[in-house]
């Protein structure tokens, strides 16, 4: 695919699938051997890459162990991944997961994309894809370099025993000291406890961070991606190339597109609010959704109080900090919320940690804790041991909620709403594997416990902070209820209510959202599907339509769906805790999610999924 | 006066799939008025019950932020733009 990046200036679109071929590389971790392929595309799903073509590959591998050996990894680009729209920098995992399952306890396919330069740094060594099995021998690094521009990729095992045991961002800035050209994408402790972590997360190195020295990698977090690799003995991939210049020119309509994702409205709300009119990011969530108590506190049972007021970014500014928007690589959005202590000068000091509305809410609020100070070292700590915030947040509240409920048989020691020092201490020892029996996740913890009305999750991966008594979508999504269904925060703005609505809101426009995990593009670019096929067009020369775009976003969801199907899950995995479906009068939002209306949309879900499979002649 | 107002995607489902329309009015107030008198589903998306501008929605005229607390005071003339835009979103 990278021979093809960029079509001529002024083109018209023309090319079909099967004048596409991918760089596909096998890596057998435990015979050392990198196999390379050049695959000819049969299809758009080829094309694109990211999810659409992993769900395909992932069909031809199937496991019922998520860190068996033999079990597959994949690594891949999305076709605009590194190329120079703005924002195309994603790097997709995708593997059965070792957090998701289905009842039947089989791992169920999940997939974790993350931003930063590696991707653009795989583009500049000519790789789509990388499948990775097997399992290295000693803790090892793979290297991939290239002895000349046009010469192909090499690589090698490096013996990475001296990383072993270290916070994310040491051994970051460690590597970038040996592979000064180099981005990176590696697990921490969390990936190398594996067995008993099962929320381990892959970094991937920033521009930001190799320039400050500060831990500001953005993350491949849910569903356990850096277990997997870490089972694989891998602890992490070095992509080491220069900066790749283009050799072709770059299509007029390239700056009009970068300016529209830059600062036009699809953006919008994720730009600083001094930045066009900018929304002032996903922190702004708890600004907006805490007024209407529609913010997870206490285990996602919100306190209709304003306890959570101090964390609202206006606040945290009035104090002894300062927020900085940053940027990925190129990017103009500039969503990073970096917060930092503030000096004496009045500017920014130390740096403390990078904010989004979901670890801050799910490692502040919802576990009942309503300090900046507090809730910036357990954002900080979680990042660095390698773990995802949004799984070891919503575990933890799970735990504390338990305890609420059986003070005299605590568990994880104790833990209770409010207490940082011993979250702060269980998060250590969480991602040092000291903890299992949290380190699991929130699923295996409450059939465990025997307890799974309040265990915020579905088919094991925990819910990201947004309420699921507003949410009935949330069963649906393939790989966490807000990167892959967008059903989350319909209610909030639509306030609607009915069967029909929510029939389609799960099986034609949440599916949206999975359009940026196969096109290499930021979700955060807020790009029409119009201008999207107008961006691939123009950089690829692939002859797209909107509609074309649209039917492979809902292949692709049906063949992830199909694979949940086919690695055990029946119709009782699509379900909620039942606790969800209570009326919490606090919440100034619609009542509706009743059991009642969840069964009945369930039985409409799933009939009109399966008439979709059978119209797709993926049944 | 003749005011167009651009609304996000969420809210024009309710203005008949409008993402823009040209509404009447002096002041942001009046525009309000005369939209939810064409799209009076659009009131209880837009206003919490104390008639106050959800938080999770902002207005823009002509490229300004709009503050909550001055909208009904805000003069429109001929030509003008008034965005709205939604707040909240995830990643």
């Amino acid at each position: 695919m990278a021979d093809e990046v960029h079509n001529d200036a002024g083109a018209v679109p023309s090319k079909v699938p099967a004048d596409f071929s991918i760089s596909r590389y096998r890596v057998d971790l435990t015979a050392r051997n990198v196999a390379g392929e050049k695959v000819v595309c049969t299809d758009f799903e080829d094309v694109f890459g990211g999810i659409a073509r992993g769900f395909k590959l992932l069909e031809d591998c199937p496991v019922n162990d998520a860190y068996d050996s033999s079990a597959t990894l994949i690594m891949n680009l999305g076709l605009l991944s590194g190329t120079e729209i703005m924002t195309g920098l994603r790097t997709y995992f995708l593997a059965y997961s070792p957090l998701k399952r289905s009842l039947s306890g089989r791992p169920s396919p999940m997939w974790s994309a993350g931003s930063g330069k590696f991707g653009t740094k795989l583009r500049g060594l000519n790789i789509d894809e990388m499948i990775f099995t097997g399992r290295c021998e000693v803790p090892s690094l793979l290297h991939i370099r290239r002895d000349s521009e046009d010469g192909p990729p090499i690589f090698d095992l490096i013996d990475a025993t001296d990383l072993v045991g270290r916070y994310i961002n040491d051994r970051i800035q460690d590597l970038h000291g040996r592979f000064p050209d180099a981005f990176f994408a590696v697990i921490g402790p969390a990936g190398e406890n594996y067995q008993r972590v099962r929320y381990a997360a892959i970094a991937l190195s920033t521009v930001n961070q190799l320039r400050s020295g500060d831990g500001k990698s953005r993350w491949c977090g849910r569903g356990g991606m850096g277990g997997v690799m870490g089972s694989k003995n891998l602890i992490g991939v070095i992509a080491d190339s220069p900066d790749r210049t283009s050799k072709v020119k770059p299509p007029p309509i390239l700056k009009e597109l970068n300016l529209e994702i830059a600062r036009g409205k699809g953006s919008a709300r994720f730009r600083d609010k001094g930045k066009n009119n900018g929304g002032g990011g996903t922190w702004s969530n708890y600004s907006v959704l805490n007024p209407v108590h529609a913010m997870p506190e206490m285990n996602f049972v919100p306190t209709g109080t304003d306890a959570s007021v101090p964390l609202y970014r206006d606040n945290v500014e009035q104090g002894s900090y300062v927020v900085k928007d940053e940027s990925c690589f190129r990017c103009g959005i500039s969503c990073h919320k970096n917060v930092y202590d503030k000096a004496e000068d009045g500017k920014a000091g130390k740096f403390r940690a990078k904010l989004d509305f979901e670890p801050l809410n799910l490692l502040s609020s919802n576990l009942g804790i309503f300090d900046i100070d507090q809730a910036l070292d357990l954002v900080e700590l979680v990042d660095e041991l390698g773990m995802d915030s949004i799984s070891c947040g919503t575990t933890l509240s799970y735990v504390m909620e338990y305890n609420r409920r059986h003070p005299e048989t605590p568990i994880a020691g104790g833990l209770s709403y409010g207490d940082f020092e011993k979250t702060l201490d269980a998060i250590e020892k969480i991602g040092n594997g000291q903890l299992e029996q949290v380190g699991q996740g929130t699923l295996r913890l409450a059939e465990q416990m025997c307890e799974k009305g309040y265990a915020m999750q579905c088919k094991g991966v925990e819910f990201p902070a947004y309420l699921p008594q507003t949410n009935p979508g949330y069963p649906w999504a393939l790989a966490g209820g807000h990167m892959s269904m967008r059903t989350y925060l319909l209610l909030l703005h639509e306030r609607e209510t009915g069967l029909d609505y929510w029939v389609d809101a799960i099986t034609n426009r949440g599916l949206s959202i999975l359009r940026d995990d196969f096109l290499g593009i930021c979700k955060f670019s807020g790009m029409s599907d119009d201008r999207m096929v107008d961006a691939v067009g123009a950089m690829t020369g692939l002859a797209i339509d909107v509609s074309t775009l649209k039917r492979v976003i809902r292949r692709t969801f049906l063949r992830g769906y199909r694979l949940e199907r086919r690695h055990g899950c029946t119709d009782d995995d699509y379900d909620m805790p039942a606790e969800v479906h209570r009326e919490f009068p606090q919440i100034d939002l619609p009542y509706f999610n009743t059991p009642e209306f969840f069964a009945e949309l369930k039985q409409r879900v799933t009939t009109r999924i399966d008439e979709l499979l059978l119209a797709e002649g993926l049944a | 006066m003749c005011v167009l107002l651009e609304l996000p995607s969420a809210l024009a489902r309710y203005a008949g799939g409008k993402k823009s329309l040209t509404v009447s009015g002096d002041t942001v107030h009046a525009l309000v008025a005369a939209l939810f008198q064409d799209y009076p589903q659009l009131r209880i998306r837009m206003l919490d019950k104390n008639n106050q501008l959800y938080p999770y929605l902002i207005l823009i005229k002509n490229n300004l932020r709009l503050s909550p607390q001055d909208l009904g005071n805000i003069p429109l003339k001929d030509g003008d733009t008034l965005e709205v835009m939604t707040l909240a979103g995830g990643g």
